[in-house]
């Protein structure tokens, strides 16, 4: 079953084009990667995922347009786990995950909400943080507190920018295998943007690859991941070997500007 | 150590305790405060004579009060002069101190919560600047010094200007997309406009008008009648429980409008409204008063610092402290150079400046 399907998206900022003409779609339980370089467009095209942007062409989920949902509606259908944290944030981190719960809360907060934060910790090996302010976190700590906090808010949707781009590498492979849990056990559809491509490989049942505003491949991690395509999309030479059922990518050079451009 | 789910929920219940406590001293203070409140002052009253008064006095303005509410006519109560000096100087005053401190601090609460900044605040946002021009165009090119505080052209002029304040501020960050940065640099170009406008209308006006503008600036409760109180009370508990209700939001804004959109938040319209709302109490306050300046910095800080940003307690936490602020330091005006009395502006000034700086340079954390 489609949960999101993005068809021909466009976006501008300051009249320069961030994408264009983008569909891809993902399915229930699907762990779908975003990838491609820097200012390939990942990140916009997850806040418009979300709703948080606004462009031209359609996001429907569940079937219904973004823009036609309230916010209330949307944030109980989708989960964003941005990339950076902003500033001059100080709550504490049990209160930074239970904002998750807002879509359900009235004023008060239940045991079973509490119950739920404290769940959402576990998985995500926070809860010693429980009672300590989110600034004396590290970034890596940080990036786990908003991934809880979006399991709590208990959508079926769960948009990740670059969750592991600040972690080391335990902390990487534990978020993948969060995502790729949410997906399998709870059925929840994860679209997450990434720059290592092993990660993409190992974790993603799929893979929009983006370059330069347009999608430049989408399917099976096999299907995306070609050397071909690195060279084209990354401008490296890139050999792909196999490890199980997987590809795995070993960036050799980065070739020279001529060849990568035609 | 690995932390239980029960050591989970008993540290969160020891949390919302701490804040209850942290309730229930800030309400004792300003018992306290006001009780000693009503015993200073002119008038030679003892202690006992100021609290026997306040007694004798409210079953008659009490029934008084009912006859109107009923008949609509006030039945004349006979008083003797401490019953006076309690009820007609000194008991609206402290209630004035109480209810406009309250609304200073929430106004400010609001503005540091939507805005993510520290230092907002209807002052450093240009309101008070401009409800000071207002004032000064009533006192100087309308109306002259006579009647300043009971003036009801610079009261209604002080409101305008400073809703009109923030009005600008609101649609010129609209305008370049409403984030709080912008919301923070349009506040500090308006808030240096009104000051030229209010040096320039000075400058034109007689020593005798620039003297009652002055005057005006440093805020003083001198001016308070019952009257006046009703309508900044009425103000403001119309307006408190709402955002107390919408508390989840200003937790959601401080955290930033992408995620505030992304757990439920229409950001726009909510930011408008809080905006709206702490205009409003911040502009019906100081045109009755001045500038008061501080409360509406101070406070907020003080309450996060010691029960952290759970807006649901922070703002009616922030509202008591700062009602325990205003009205400490008006018993400070009333005493320190008695018979004289220091508007209250300045004293607030005095005390939180430096109050500020300690908090700053000693912790280096003050919640934010």
């Amino acid at each position: 079953m489609v949960v999101v399907s993005v068809n021909d998206l466009s976006y501008t900022y300051r009249k320069k084009p961030v994408f264009s003409g983008i569909s891809f779609e993902a399915a229930e339980g699907e762990v779908l990667g975003l990838v491609g370089p820097n200012g390939s467009g990942k990140t916009t095209m997850i806040k418009c995922i979300d709703g948080i942007l606004h462009p031209q062409g359609e996001v429907r989920v569940f079937g219904d347009p973004i823009s036609s949902l309230h916010r209330m509606e949307i944030a109980r259908r989708i989960a964003y786990v941005p990339q950076s944290f902003p500033e001059g944030l100080s709550s504490v981190v049990f209160e930074t995950i239970m904002m998750g719960r807002r879509p359900y809360l009235n004023w008060q907060t239940g045991p079973e909400d509490e119950e739920k934060v404290y769940h959402a910790m576990k998985m995500l090996g926070v809860e010693d943080f429980a009672f300590r302010k989110i600034k004396e976190l590290s970034v890596g700590e940080r990036q786990r507190v908003m991934i809880a906090r979006a399991i709590v808010q208990e959508t079926p949707i769960i948009l990740m920018d670059e969750p592991t781009s600040s972690l080391d590498v335990r902390h990487q492979m534990e978020v993948m295998e969060v995502a790729r849990n949410l997906a399998v056990e709870k059925n929840i559809t994860v679209l997450i943007s990434l720059h290592d491509l092993n990660l993409a490989a190992r974790y993603c049942d799929r893979i929009v690859m983006f370059k330069e505003g347009a999608l430049y491949g989408f399917g099976t991690p096999d299907e995306v991941l070609r050397e071909d395509v690195i060279e084209q999309v990354y401008g490296i030479e890139a050999r792909i070997y196999r490890d199980g059922d997987c590809p795995y990518i070993i960036p050799v050079r980065p070739v020279s500007r001529g060849r990568t451009e035609e | 150590m690995a932390l239980t789910i029960e050591d989970f929920t008993r540290e969160y219940s020891r949390i919302k305790t701490k804040r209850l406590s942290f309730f229930l001293v800030a309400v004792a203070l300003l018992i306290v405060l006001a009780m000693v409140g009503i015993t200073l002052g002119s008038g030679n009253l003892s202690i006992m004579d100021s609290y026997s008064a306040l007694w004798k006095g409210f079953m008659p303005r009490l029934s008084g009060l009912i006859s109107w509410i009923l008949t609509g006519s006030w039945a004349e109560t006979v008083s003797d002069t401490p019953e006076i000096v309690i009820w007609d100087i000194r008991l609206h005053r402290i209630l004035f101190a109480l209810v406009a401190g309250f609304g200073l601090a929430i106004a400010g609460t609001i503005m540091q919560g939507i805005l993510r900044n520290p230092l907002a605040s209807p002052f450093t946002l240009g309101i008070s600047s401009a409800a000071s021009c207002g004032a000064s165009v009533a006192i100087i090119l309308f109306a002259g010094v006579t009647l300043v505080s009971g003036n009801l052209l610079v009261v209604l002029m002080a409101f305008a200007f400073a809703m009109m304040a923030s009005f600008i501020i609101y649609s010129m960050a609209r305008h370049k997309g409403l984030n709080s940065s912008s919301l923070i640099l349009a506040g500090i170009a308006i808030m240096y406009l009104f000051s030229a406008i209010t040096s320039l209308i000075q400058y034109f006006g007689s020593s005798d008008q620039a003297a009652a503008v002055v005057y005006w600036m440093f805020g003083s409760l001198e001016g308070t009648t019952w009257p006046k109180l009703f309508i900044v009370t009425a103000v403001i508990a119309i307006l408190t429980p709402y955002v107390i209700m919408r508390a989840w939001d200003l937790n959601a804004l401080a955290e930033g409008d992408e995620i505030a959109k992304s757990i439920g938040v229409p950001v726009e319209r909510t930011m408008t409204v809080f905006m709206m709302i702490s205009s409003v109490i911040t502009a019906v306050i100081i045109a009755f008063t001045g500038t008061i300046g501080f409360i509406g910095l101070v406070a907020p800080h003080i309450t996060r610092m010691a029960i952290g940003n759970d807006h649901r307690w922070l703002v009616p936490a922030s509202g008591l402290v700062g009602a325990a602020i205003l009205l400490g330091a008006d018993n400070l005006c009333r005493t320190l150079i008695y018979p004289s009395v220091i508007p209250v502006g300045i004293m607030t000034a005095f005390l939180g400046v430096p109050f500020f700086l300690y908090l700053f340079l000693r912790r280096g954390d003050t919640g934010w």
